[in-house]
């Protein structure tokens, strides 16, 4: 909130939320079918489900995908690459 | 009905080929932050780019035909995903995709080839052999690979089998304690609309199946699950109206087409 003399108050409205962009690089075609399955039992973004983050190992309770849509490819053997983004939701 | 050609390679595509899932939310943000969410399942979709490189004159030839026979987007034909395992339930051979004589006795929850328990076991306990089989909405006369893994408490055979109309081919393979892929790969004479695909475990047998897939391509890739919706679209579109081809030389050309299908 912005006052008449050009001072500010600010307070947190929500806890921060945490977001994960995921690049999947040199996959094999099952790997590439398991993420596809996930994102079809989702539903995109529709879904939720607990998600470890892997750089801390802290588990995120209430996640979802923050996508509608799932893009791959499959350029050879053992190389299919696909990106996915996780977002917490606010309980 | 039209049906996406195969290659003389008895493949759908070549690499690399681009996939896209696409679903629909409907997402209301209220003013705390928390999300109201609502799936609209009808708006999913399904989008392929497949690339084509150093074709034939007379793949190019096919595929240009079967362009002018779809008029572009306006008519719907089937298409194979080349990426994905044409069986639906591919673990669960209880579903009523699975045609299973009611004597065949199915477990499931038992030890499979990935180290989970999702295999079944089945048991014919009857005097005569028995199938358990899928049909799938797709052309007869292309080539296919069925595979499964199989198992059996002591060495012993499995017979896969393919059938279409009047036409059938069959393998027998070794099964012993420990799992092993066995596969089909056949090619039918037939002018067929649908091709059932399947095993038979003969009377008194007792057997482990896991990870059945049915792929539109001469020999088996890794094994792919798949649950209520499978590899067969049968009203797919071109998402183009466009169809452009280049000739770089006698039976080299290339182009890329788009695909969608709900």
């Amino acid at each position: 909130m912005r006052f008449l003399d050009g001072t500010d108050q600010r307070h947190r409205q929500y806890t921060p939320l945490r977001r994960w962009t995921i690049q999947l690089n040199m996959l094999d075609e099952a790997e590439v079918n398991a993420l596809e399955q996930f994102f079809e039992q989702q539903q995109g973004r529709f879904g939720s489900f607990s998600f470890i983050d892997p750089s801390t190992q802290t588990t995120f309770p209430n996640c979802s995908l923050g996508q509608d849509s799932f893009q791959m490819e499959l350029s050879g053997d053992m190389r299919g690459l696909t990106k996915l983004v996780i977002v917490e939701n606010k309980v | 009905m039209l049906y996406f050609p195969q290659l003389s390679s008895g493949a759908v595509a070549q690499y690399p080929v681009r996939k896209q899932s696409v679903q629909r939310t409907v997402v209301n943000q209220l003013a705390d932050g928390r999300n109201v969410k609502l799936a609209d399942y009808s708006a999913a979709y399904f989008a392929w780019q497949l690339q084509f490189v150093d074709l034939s004159d007379s793949e190019m030839g096919t595929l240009q035909q079967f362009w002018a026979s779809s008029e572009g987007q306006l008519n719907a034909f089937t298409f194979l995903d080349p990426t994905d395992n044409l069986f639906t339930w591919s673990e669960s051979l209880g579903q009523p995709s699975w045609q299973a004589s009611p004597l065949l006795q199915l477990t499931t929850g038992i030890d499979d080839a990935s180290g989970g328990q999702r295999a079944t076991r089945i048991m014919n306990n009857s005097g005569a052999d028995l199938t358990i089989q899928q049909a799938i909405n797709g052309p007869g006369w292309f080539s296919y690979c069925f595979s499964v893994y199989v198992r059996s408490q002591s060495a012993s055979t499995v017979s896969l089998f393919q059938q279409s109309g009047s036409a059938a081919s069959s393998s027998v393979a070794g099964t012993s304690s420990s799992w092993s892929r066995a596969s089909l790969g056949s090619r039918l004479q037939t002018t067929s609309g649908s091709l059932t695909a399947g095993v038979v475990i003969r009377a008194g047998q007792t057997i482990d199946l896991f990870g059945c897939q049915l792929e539109p391509q001469p020999a088996a890739s890794t094994y792919k699950q798949t649950f209520s919706v499978g590899g067969v679209h049968t009203s797919a579109h071109f998402s183009d109206d466009t169809f452009e081809v280049t000739t770089s030389a006698p039976n080299r050309s290339r182009c890329t087409v788009g695909i969608t299908a709900r």
